[in-house]
Order: structure tokens, then sequence, then C-alpha cells
């Protein structure tokens, strides 16, 4: 009773103090007005509605606890300290430390009395925020979230750092040194340790993926509990911890003795969670690399074919019970002794008929009977039963690219690969639910992979009001059964399970469903009043574009468009070009459109109501609905990439994450429908070819990126694929599956080399439709290589056994050298056309193709462009193939006039790997003969015998950086050296770091910087550093070996790149160049102020062998000076 | 009420051996604690308030061991301690409240009455709604009373009450713990105001470099500077000899010269008479005569 009494005259007082102290009001009114204006900006009519908060309704009280906590967490290590600090000095606290109560007493009561303030302050932020949340014309509210998060963030965090500062404190007993150590943790787990140990450090969980979702509430809700456990008991343990270290003489034995053991109860508890947390993520880890041992047992096992499928599955709740009957046969032309299924280790075998059989892990080896002969037959039932062992998916990714996908701005969800809940269900064929042919990955190589295409057939038993939604035609049979009886032949199928509603429209014989939760149609409805009755113009128009486009039509009956819960997590393999958010004749949305701008429908509206009126166009209100319609359909479903949104912090707001430079795959992306799971291209010699057709077919069908995203990540995905190709074949390349962005990027570039090969051979026009034609015909099977081969060769005379061995096998690359371009206009049979011409040169031996597109046609196109849907570029693309050491003057008539010339180099020793030449106002010239084709010429590098030039690239050329004792200078500012050592390309997977870096139009570097750029000169790699314009303290130095002595003209090639923001047209851009010539050294000063990228003449000197020396200063005040190339052409 | 301290000792870290061997018995009533800064007052006091731990020797109250019944003596104690200036954001009477509630007070409505008759008593009555930190120095002092004696404690130790108090408060505040005393009750009283003990406290010690130099009753001690004290009547020059060679009480200027009060056992040939002494006296006789510890070096 007394210490109660006690503990609450304590914590009373204490609390009084701190809503007194100006730091704390002055504090928390700042983060109250924060809160206000963030909510005003985000919840109501003035503001913005944010993407999160609309899709997820947890999002709202979720966001702004972030902002509530990190505020709070620092305000209480200020009044945590504060309050030893005033205890220590003050002879006030002796008046109160000399009354009868335990240290206990007055500690926790101080405790209560700081935690009963922030409790406040949260109970009044969020209480501020409900009443947004109410009102808010766009958000729903949910209210369970409001304190779920301030229980699971804010509590913990609070109890968390007030113990832990006043143990500092207790043990430092310095204000300022305590201060210092607390804001560098914070800063700490903030910044850096973030998700170390996936989040152990993150105290305030400010990264921890907390997502809420309407569907299944918290993702790992144990891994949660977990993590907030450790800081909360280190929190009492600490607390205990101060009541200990107090400097007043205790009053009780007991009491000391009681808190002795409870604080190392607290603090052991709270280690133990971490202990468990951690090795929880260990355990899987071990786990996942058992089950890749245990699939590289099988990696080259024949697989069997799974011909038919009939599935039952009941769903019991917390797991399922399954029942396949498989109907298997030998595809191989031996018998087979043994057939290798995969099922979810976390699903249990109950039973086998029809086979004997042994389960370990995820592995189901059927020995039958006798051997199954070549294209024999064997029936097998399998009972099964259990739940999903998510550690199982994706084996071929290591922890680091697992959490990718948090770091990637879907830092709030956890991850999940599968759902089983009481209410919800989802099962996609990554998790393999039921029994399927052969393993699922291996680290040797790709021979086990293997597509099929399976007659499945399914049925559902689950509960009363839920609905399955899977492949197929359904039927619902009352009861919670449903049956799935797909048309075509299928390689996967997947199924979803909960409290769905369904829209349906038909349209030209395809029916597209929409299922969402129930009463999420708040999210969409109230934005397509006026389209909802004439949505089929609309779908039908999309459809008809996009399939111009792809030139394949849908091959399904129906379109499901599924939501899902947001934890909800895929990867896409290197295999293969789909995820799992899409399956045959299905694409999974994340809830409410979560993370997906254009599903964002009252952004939308608010942007047309916002800037609608601007341009004195008036949209009527029904194309407004049909614009963001249109633009989600067009983003969300028919677009390859995406630009991620900015990673690194939380939901909503964004703490040091970088600007997204470089798009990202389309998840959603409904390609896979139109080939993925269409048809199959196999080869056991090179298992990629389905893969590399794929990337081909998606890519025609993709936009193309944006040329300064290239230009801000320093290389094209093509190049960073070239890259990894300069010392290793594809081959090994994909044996190796170091770092599946580089093999994607390799498959990209291979892919576009191969097919290039096969337009030249063949014509690109024509090319193009045989191949889709063929593929037509390819529907809902799998065919070997061979088929399409002799189709080539019958039909074109191109047998791929020709090009695919080096193709896969081959370390080298081709090389080219694109030169002497022309342009002119002729008149020909009174037309007036303009004809095109260079020079092509292959330097390597390999053979090679290139691609050259012309964009045509009259100016002022370009600008934005819509994604997808919209009309294809007005191109002409034309093949051209040339054999290694080999020249080529290439010629092209045109009736119209080309406005630039792309030559696309795919595979190659070309960085950048696409070069483009605008043409300014084409002449006529009434002499010229009109021509057209390719003729092979003397070999030439495109340096005329006289001339010497040294590049940056060659090694002569060398750079000059001031030395610098500074360690911070060395900590902060890598040289150029160091980055030049920092290689090409690391290739442990772990560092993606690239010898050429990003060119930025602000910040310019103060060291010298390598970039490439296509109005660099280069032979085949157009690099060159760059840097600020600076005093002349860093230089760059071209060393010229020349065999003769003599009389040379020496030029530097100086690039001239229209940089963006802050550039003044009147600013002087000069270069200092000093040449050392045998009668001394020259200064000479070019100014690039009126000039044009291209060779600049410094002056003619006499030189001989050792003398030459041109050194570039930094000396300038241009914006960024460039090193790259000097030439010396002798003069006679 | 009977404190009994023995053989107590206290040694700080640092080396300071603040209190040496210091043993007496403190009984019922007022009890003066007397001595130069650095003497050990305010170590004994923090001892006896339970702030501090002795190195060696015992405190017990009323039989108690203070080291392990530091419970119950702390229920009843009050303690004003010598540097109570700050406050934090509190109201005087909240700050009173906070007090009286440590103190054991549990029932609201009986402390309410104690803390405005408490308020009355110091005269802060009026200022029990304003900040506790923006009363003027007095009222601070004051608030100070009034939280050691909130909740009727048994034992009271005040380090230097009076300071920064009108002569009329001061008066006040010793008619106050007057009353208190005659309870059973032990206040100790540590003070540099010589008056302060000679009018209110029955018992008293003298402390000096961290022992016990004199326990007893003022009277006693002024006894002790009988025929020690001299009322000297000296020219300019006299007056300045006599400021080297005896410590000087009091010097009023007069038509002669000087009036000087000095402390000796003879006054070598000055003109001057014998007076009766007072406790002021009686220090500086003690300090001069029996501890030979000269006055201005103290």
């Amino acid at each position: 009773m007394k210490t109660i009494h006690n503990i609450l005259t304590v914590s009373k007082y204490e609390s009084k103090t701190l809503f007194r102290s100006w730091f704390f009001r002055i504090f928390s009114i700042l983060s109250l007005l924060f809160v206000f204006l963030f909510n005003l900006g985000t919840q109501t009519g003035i503001g913005w509605p944010n993407g999160d908060m609309v899709a997820l309704p947890s999002m709202i009280p979720f966001i702004n606890l972030y902002i509530i906590n990190v505020a709070q967490a620092i305000i209480a290590v200020f009044l945590a300290s504060d309050f030893l600090k005033r205890d220590k000095k003050l002879d006030t606290t002796e008046v109160i430390y000399m009354r009868s109560m335990t240290n206990a007493d007055y500690v926790i009561g101080k405790t209560i009395g700081n935690v009963w303030v922030f409790f406040m302050l949260n109970l009044v932020a969020l209480g501020m925020v409900a009443v947004f949340n109410l009102s808010s014309p766009y958000n729903q509210f949910s209210l369970a979230p409001y304190f779920y998060y301030f229980f699971l963030i804010s509590f913990p965090t609070l109890l968390f750092i007030l113990g832990f500062s006043f143990f500092l404190m207790s043990v430092i007993k310095n204000q300022a040194v305590t201060f210092v150590i607390l804001l560098g943790y914070i800063a700490a787990t903030l910044f850096y340790l973030q998700n170390v140990y996936h989040y152990l450090f993150d105290y305030m969980a400010f990264h921890l993926p907390m997502a809420f979702s309407d569907f299944v509430g918290f993702g790992f809700l144990d891994e949660i509990l977990i993590h907030r456990g450790i800081y909360l008991f280190l929190g009492l343990g600490f607390i205990g911890l101060t009541i200990l270290l107090l400097q007043r003489l205790s009053q009780s034995p007991f009491v000391k003795k009681v808190t002795l053991v409870m604080s190392v109860i607290f603090l052991s508890t709270g280690l133990g969670l971490g202990f468990k947390y951690i090795s929880k993520i260990n355990a899987s880890d071990n786990h996942r690399t058992q089950m890749v041992d245990l699939n590289n047992k099988y990696a080259e096992t024949p697989v069997a074919e799974v011909k038919k499928c009939d599935l039952i599955l009941e769903h019991t709740g917390e797991g399922i019970i399954g029942a396949a009957t498989l109907l298997l046969s030998n595809p191989t032309k031996e018998p087979l002794k043994e057939i290798i299924l995969t099922l979810n280790p976390g699903l249990e075998i109950t039973s086998v008929s029809g086979a004997k059989f042994t389960r370990e892990l995820q592995i189901l080896r059927i020995t039958p009977d006798s051997p199954l002969p070549a294209a024999g037959e064997l029936s097998l039932k399998v009972d099964y039963r259990g739940t999903i062992d998510e550690t199982f998916c994706y084996l071929d990714m290591n922890r680091e690219r697992l959490e990718l996908w948090l770091k990637r701005g879907n830092g709030i969800a956890d991850k999940k690969h599968a759902f089983i809940k009481p209410d919800y269900l989802l099962l996609t064929p990554e998790t393999r639910w039921y029994p399927t042919a052969g393993i699922s990955y291996s680290t040797l190589g790709l021979k086990w992979q293997s597509v099929q295409f399976t007659d499945f057939h399914l049925k559902v038993k689950t509960m009363n009001g839920l609905k399955a939604i899977s492949q197929g035609k359904v039927t619902d049979q009352g009861n919670g059964t449903f049956d799935f009886a797909p048309e075509h032949k299928l390689p996967q199928i997947s199924l979803a399970v909960g409290r769905y509603l369904s829209r349906s429209i038909e349209v030209d014989n395809v029916t597209y469903n929409l299922s969402f939760l129930a009463g999420h149609n708040k999210i969409f409805d109230p934005f397509f009043k006026i389209l909802k009755d004439s949505l089929k113009p609309v779908i039908r128009d999309l459809r008809k574009t996009w399939e111009a486009k792809v030139s394949f039509t849908y091959p399904y009956e129906r379109l499901n468009l599924v939501e899902i819960p947001v934890q909800f997590c895929s990867f896409s393999h290197v295999w293969s070009g789909a995820g799992e958010q899409v399956q045959p004749e299905t694409v999974y949305l994340p809830e409410g459109g979560f993370k997906l701008t254009s599903a964002n429908f009252a952004e939308q509206k608010r942007n047309t109501e916002r800037w609608g009126g601007h341009d004195n166009q008036t949209i009527s209100p029904r194309e407004n609905e049909e614009n963001y319609f249109k633009r989600f359909v067009n983003e969300v479903l028919l677009s390859s990439k995406t630009l991620p949104p900015r990673g690194g912090g939380g939901p909503g707001i964004h703490f040091g994450g970088p600007m997204p430079t470089q798009e990202e795959i389309n998840p959603y992306f409904i390609f896979p429908n139109y080939y993925t799971f269409i048809t199959y291209l196999k080869s056991d010699k090179y298992p990629i070819i389905n893969r590399t057709v794929e990337s081909y077919l998606s890519k025609a069908a993709s936009e193309t990126t944006n040329p300064w995203m290239r230009n801000f990540a320093g290389l094209s995905d093509n190049e960073k694929g070239n890259i990894a190709l300069q010392d290793a074949s594809f081959a090994e390349i994909l044996d190796n599956q170091d770092d599946p962005d580089v093999i994607s990027n390799v498959i990209l570039t291979k892919s576009g080399f191969l097919f290039a090969l096969m337009k030249g051979a063949v014509g690109p026009d024509k090319f193009d439709e045989f191949i889709h034609k063929f593929i037509e015909t390819k529907r809902f099977q799998s065919y070997p290589i061979d088929v399409l081969n002799e189709q080539l060769t019958g039909s074109f005379r191109l047998d791929l056994n020709q090009y695919l061995p080096d193709w896969y096998n081959s370390k080298s690359l081709p090389g080219y050298i694109i030169s002497k371009i022309n342009t002119s206009k002729l008149k020909k049979d009174d037309q007036i056309k303009t004809m095109v011409s260079f020079v092509i040169t292959n330097t390597e031996t390999d053979p090679g193709a290139v691609s050259v597109s012309f964009r045509m046609g009259g100016g002022g196109r370009g600008g934005f462009r819509m994604r997808g849907g919209g009309s294809p570029d007005d191109n002409i693309e034309k093949t051209v193939l040339i054999n290694g050491k080999v020249s080529k003057k290439i010629t092209y008539l045109f009736n119209r006039e080309p406005r630039s010339l792309t030559v696309n180099t795919f595979a190659s020793h070309n960085i950048p790997s696409s070069i483009t030449q605008q043409f300014g106002k084409i002449e006529i010239d009434e002499k010229l003969q009109a021509t057209e084709g390719e003729e092979l010429i003397t070999y030439t590098e495109g340096i005329e015998p006289n001339e010497i030039i040294l590049d940056n690239e060659d090694s002569g050329f060398k750079l000059s950086i001031p030395k610098s004792n500074s360690l911070i200078q060395k900590i902060f500012m890598p040289s150029a050296n160091d980055s030049q050592s920092a290689l090409v390309l690391r290739k442990n997977g772990k560092t993606k770091e690239f010898k050429y870096k990003g060119m930025v139009n602000w910040n310019f570097p103060v060291e010298w910087t390598l970039t490439t750029n296509e109005q660099f000169y280069g032979k085949q790699i157009r690099s060159a550093y760059y840097l600020k314009g600076g005093a002349g303290d860093r230089k760059a130095t071209w060393n010229v070996a020349i065999k003769l002595p003599g009389y040379y003209k020496v030029l530097a090639y100086i690039p001239k790149i229209r940089r963006g923001w802050g550039h003044d047209e009147k600013v002087d851009e000069e270069y200092h160049f000093t040449v050392f010539h045998d009668d001394g050294q020259d200064n000479q000063v070019v100014n690039m102020k009126d000039n044009d990228s291209g060779w600049m003449e410094i002056g003619s000197y006499h030189l001989s062998p050792d003398t030459v020396k041109i050194e570039l200063s930094n000396l300038s005040k241009a914006q960024t000076i460039f090193a790259d190339a000097v030439k010396l052409v002798k003069v006679n | 009420m009977k404190i009994e301290i023995n053989g107590l000792n206290k040694v700080y870290p640092n080396g300071n051996h603040a209190l040496k061997d210091v043993t007496m018995t403190i009984e019922n009533g007022m009890f003066g604690l007397l001595g130069p800064n650095g003497a050990g007052k305010s170590s004994l006091m923090r001892i006896l308030v339970t702030l501090a731990k002795p190195s060696s020797g015992q405190v017990l109250v009323n039989g108690l061991d203070l080291q392990k019944n530091r419970k119950e003596i702390r229920t009843m104690l009050g303690y004003l301690p010598q540097d109570f200036r700050f406050f934090a954001k509190l109201r005087t009477y909240e700050f009173l409240d906070y007090i009286a509630r440590l103190a054991g007070m549990n029932q609201a409505s009986v402390r309410k009455d104690a803390i405005e008759k408490m308020l009355e008593e110091v005269g802060l009555y009026e200022a029990r709604n304003r900040f506790a930190n923006n009363l003027s120095g007095g009222m601070k002092r004051r608030l100070g009373i009034a939280q050691a004696l909130i909740g009727d404690p048994q034992i009271i130790i005040v380090d230097e009450p009076t300071t920064g108090l009108d002569p009329e408060e001061r008066i006040r505040f010793r008619n106050l713990l007057t009353r208190i005393s005659e309870r059973d009750v032990v206040i100790i009283l540590s003070t540099h105001i010589v008056g302060d003990i000679s009018s209110t406290c029955n018992d008293m010690a003298l402390m000096n470099k961290g022992t016990l130099a004199f326990k007893g009753s003022p009277e006693l001690l002024i006894n002790q500077a009988r025929n020690n004290v001299w009322r000297i009547t000296a020219t300019e020059t006299e007056y300045q000899e006599i400021q080297e060679k005896f410590p000087i009480i009091s010097s009023i200027p007069s038509e002669e010269g000087w009036e000087v009060q000095v402390v000796s056992k003879n006054i070598n040939g000055y003109a001057g008479e014998q007076i009766e002494p007072n406790l002021e006296h009686a220090y500086v006789n003690f300090m001069e005569n029996e501890l030979n510890q000269h006055w201005h070096e103290i």
C-alpha cells in the first residue's frame, strides 16, 4: 500500500514537472503541430491523398506513430537524463531522498511519471489523427490498429529509451556525454543498423516491417512480439539497474534483492528474446541450406511429366488437407526407377497410393513397383496435410536479396509467401502447395528446370461464407465448396480463399473478374460512378492497343484481378520473367493498391481537380474517370518496368532513402499470360533459351527506358550485362548465379544479340512475324528447340546451331566502331529522298549483329509519353550482321527524313551500348547517286595512318590528385584512384559498384570521376573523367608514345554535354592544356563556350618519342571539365 | 526521543576526514550545533537524515540503529538542507503536498488541513498557488522550513534555517520551533547565528575540524568565557593595535575614539573593563582559548 502510495506520489509530481518543462512543451507542441499539418496535408480536402493511407487504413495510425515515436524518443532522452542531473545537483532532491520510501518506489514513480506524459502526448496526437481520419474524404477508419501500434511501437520504445537513458546517466553521470551517446545510438539505429540482423537493433520499430492487413492482420505477429518484447524487457531491466545504481542509501535490503533478481530476469528475458529472434533467422537460413543441398542431389535426375493433376483441398483453418491424384509419365528414353516430386516441407504426407515413397524435407521420392518405361504412365494419389513452410520459398535468394524487398520502399510490410489463416488462404506455385515434378531449384546450373503443361482440376472445401478463386471455370457447389476446371493445360495453378466479393464484365469473350475484400470497394467505387456502366469499349480499346504492341492475343477465357494481403511478396527468378503476382489468367494486386501510384484513384482525382483546368481544356468527368482507369491498366498491368517507391525509410516518410534512379521490373506486368504460361522452349544444352525468347518478346512489348535514367545510373542494364560478359561466358555467368540482377542484365543483352543475329539473317519484320506466328501454334505445350530450328532452317536457311554454341559458351564479344556518318538529300525519280551512310567495323574476331533504328518524321514529338499502351514509336529498324575483323559501309535510302540514328550493339565491348546520332538540317546534294545496301570495305578502325589517339581508357593516361593528410577527407572523399581499383564489377555478388559512375546534373564531383556518354570519344568504350571546374590542383595527363620524331598537330577531344540546371551559356568554359614538347612547354587555353563536342586543336609542335606529355588542369570557370582523349597528327 | 551517537567517523573518498570519533547523546528539545565552516556539522546532519553513510560508528534513534532501520527512522525525519533554493516547476502548495504525501500523510483531507495550517504558520498561504521557484529568497526559505515541519516529524534537522529571513521572520521561526520543541521531538539546529541558539536551545554542541569540541548547555559554554570578555575604550592608534592583538567582537565609535569588545584573558594595560559574556562571546572565547584557534583564522 505504502509502496503504491509512494510510487503514485512521485509519478504524479514527476509528470507535473515534465508537463510544465518548456522543453517538453515546445517539443510536444512542435510534434503535435507537425502531426496536425501532416494530417491536414494527407487526410483532408485541402491536402493530397497519401497512397499508403488510402490503400491501407492501418497506415494512418502507423505513419503518424512513426513521426510521434521518433520525436518522443528524442524528447525522452533529454528528459530522462535531465531527471538524474536534477537529482544529483540540487538540495531539493535531498528533502525527497530522506523521506521514507524505497529506491524502487522512487525510480518506478519517476518512470511512470515520464511514461504518463508521453502516453498523454500519444493520446492527444492519435486522437487528433483519429478525428482527421474519421472526417477524411478518402481514407477508411479502422480503430484496432490505433491500439496495436501504440502498444507495439510507442510503449516498448519509451520504456526502453527511458530505462536505457536512466541507466547510462547513472553510469556515466554526465548529461552531455549521455546525450551524445544516446543520440548517436538513435542515429545509428535509424540510419546505419536499420536492417542488420533483420531489424534486431531497431528499438523504435522504425524499419521493422509491421503492416497490418485488413485480410490477415500482422504477417508475423510472433516475430513482432518477440522483437518488441526484447526492448520492453531490456527497458524494464535497465530501470531495475537504475534503481540499484541510484545514489541514495537504500531503505530495504529485501526490496534491493528483489530488484536485483527482477533486473536480472528482465535483462535476461530481453537478451533471451533477442537470441531467439536471431536464432530463428539463422535456423531458417540453415534450413534453407539443407533444402538446397538436398535439391542438388537430384539436380541431374530426369524429371517425370505430370500429365494430369486432380486436387482436392480442404481449408481447415490454420492448415490444409490435400489429396492429389497425379498421372505421371516418363518423357525420357530411359526407364525411370525413381520419380522425384517436390512438396512444401511444411506439408506432411499422410499416404501415397500407387507406389512406394520416401520423404525428406521437400523431396518426395516415388519408387514405382517396376521402373517406369519410356512414355509409360503411372497413376498416383498423394494425401498430405499441414501448413506452408515459407522458408522453402525462393531458395535461389540469399538473405541479403530476400531483405532487399523490404529495403525497396516496401519496408513496412513483412514478407509473406503464403497465407493460411482461418478466414484467409493464399497459395501460389512457389510454395509447392501441391506435388510438382522435379526439384524447385539447384545451385548446379539450370538443367533441373522443367516447365510442364498439366491438365489441372481443383476442388476446394473451405468455410461457409468464404470464396475461393483459382484458374478455370468455377462452380460454386455451396457450403464453401468450389470446383475449378481449367479449359487449358497450365504450367501451374494458384488459389486464394477469403471474404471476397467479385465484379465481372465480359468483353470479346473474355470475362474480367475483379475480386476484392468485402468493404474494399470503397477504395475505387466512388471514383468510377459514371464509367462503371460503360467500361466495355474502354477495355476493348486498351486490349486492342496492347495486343497490337505485343503481337499476341490473350489465350484464356477470363482474367482474374484479385486483391491480396499487403504482406505478400514475390521475387523473380533468373529463369523466368514471371513473379508470383502473375498467375495463369490471374493477377494478384496488393491490398488497396498499396504502393501503386496509379491505383490511388483519390489522388488521381485530386490531381485532375487541381490541374485539370490549367490548359483551358475542359475534360468531362467521364473522360476523367476513363483517364485514370486507363492509366491504372497501362501502368500496373501493361508496363514491364516500374519506378520503385523511394526506399530506405518507413512508410510515407522517407529517411535517407535515395531517389530511385533505376526502374524495376513491374511484378504485375501481364506479359507472362501471353508467353510464359503459354508455351515453353526446351533445350538441355541451353536451358536459358526460353528465358531469352521471353526476354526478347517482353522487351518488344515494353516501352524504352528514359535515357536520363541511364545517365543517372551510369550504365544501362545492357551495359551492366556487357561488363559481366567481358571476362565470362554466358554459360559461366549462369552457372555461377552470383547476382540475379547481373544475370538478368546478361540475359537481356544476350537475348538482344541472338535476336539481332536472327533478324539480320531473316529480316527484322519477317522474323518478328514468323516468331509470333510460330509461338501461337505452340500454345499450352512445351516443345524442344529442334522444332524451332527445323522451321528456321526450312523457311530461312537459318541454322541456330551455327550461332548458339558461341553465343552460349564463348568468352569473347564483338566490338564495333561506327564512323563517317553522312546524311544528304537527293532527287530520285522526281522524289526527294534522304540517304544515310556510315561505316561500321567489328574490331574483334567474334561475329556481330547490331540493330540500327531511325527515328522518323516531324518534330515536336517526344516529351512525356504515357507508359505502355501508347502508339509504338515511329521507328524504322534495320539489322546489320558483321563478321569479325570486317568493315562495312552501310547506306540506307528513305522517303522521309530521319531525325536520328541509334545503333544498338547488344552484347559487345561497346559502352554506351547504344549510340545515337541526331541529324541536323540535311542539305540537298543534286549530284549524289542514290544507292542503298551494304558494301565490304577495307578494314578501318576510323584512325588515319598518320594519327595517334590516346584515350582515357589507354595506359598512357594518368590522373593526379593533390596529396592530402586530412583523415576526414580520406574517409569522405574516396579518390578517383580508389574508385578505379574499385573494379569493374564485384563478382561475389555483394558490392555492385561499377567502374563507370552515373553523371549528375548538380553537386558535381570534386575528384576525377569516370563516366560514360555517347558524346565522349572512345574506340568502343566512350568514357571520360570529369570533375567540377576548380583551382587547378587536379590534373589529367596523356603520355603519348610516338615512334617517330617530327612535327605534330596536337588535338584534344572535348565533349560538350548540355548540362541541366544552373547552366549559364555565357560563362567561359576554358580548358587549360600544357603540352610538353622538344622546346619546353606550352600553355594553351581552349574555350568551349561556343563549341560543340569534338576535336579541338591545341597547337603544332616538334615532338620526339620521350617528350610527349599533354596535361589538362581543372582550372576553369566551367561547371565541369572532361578529360577524354588526345590526338597527334603527323604533319609532313 | 533520544539520539545516541557513538564513535561516528566519516571519511570521504578524497581523504577528507569530516567526522572524527564523534560521540554524544541528543535528547528531546532544541539542540544547537555550532562550529566554523568545515567543522563537520553538515556531514553529521547528512548522516542523521540518512543521506550519507558513516564510515564507522553508530547512531541509535530511540534505540533503533540508523543504518538498519532507515525505513522507520525516515518516517520520523524532517530536514531543511542548507542550500535549499531551487524548486522544480511546482506550485508552493503542490510542493508541500508532494512532501506531505511522502511523509506518510495518506489521507487527503487530513493532509489538506495540515498543509493549509502549515502555510498559514510560515506565512505562505497567500503564495500557495505561486510557482515555488518564483518565490522571493525569504519565502523560499520559509517554504523550506514548512516542508521540514510538515507531517509532524519527531526529529527535525535544520541547517542554517534563518539565513535570508528578516528579523521578524526569524523571531517567528524561533517561536515556531520552540513551540514544537515542547513535544516529544528532537530539533537539531545548525547555525552560524549564535543568537538563534542562545535564545532557543537548552543543549548544544560545538564542533571543530570534525571533532566534538564542546557538548553541554549554552550556559556552560558562556561560563567558560566569564572573565575573558572586555570592553576597551581606545584611541584611534590603540584601536589599530587592538585589532592586531585581540579578537574583536564589536567596535563602536565613541567620543574618545572607539569602544571595543574583545575576548582575551587579559588586556595588557589597555583601559577596559570586564563585561558579562553572551553565547557569541563564549563561542569566540572557546575557539580562541580552548582550541587555540584564532578568530581571524576561522
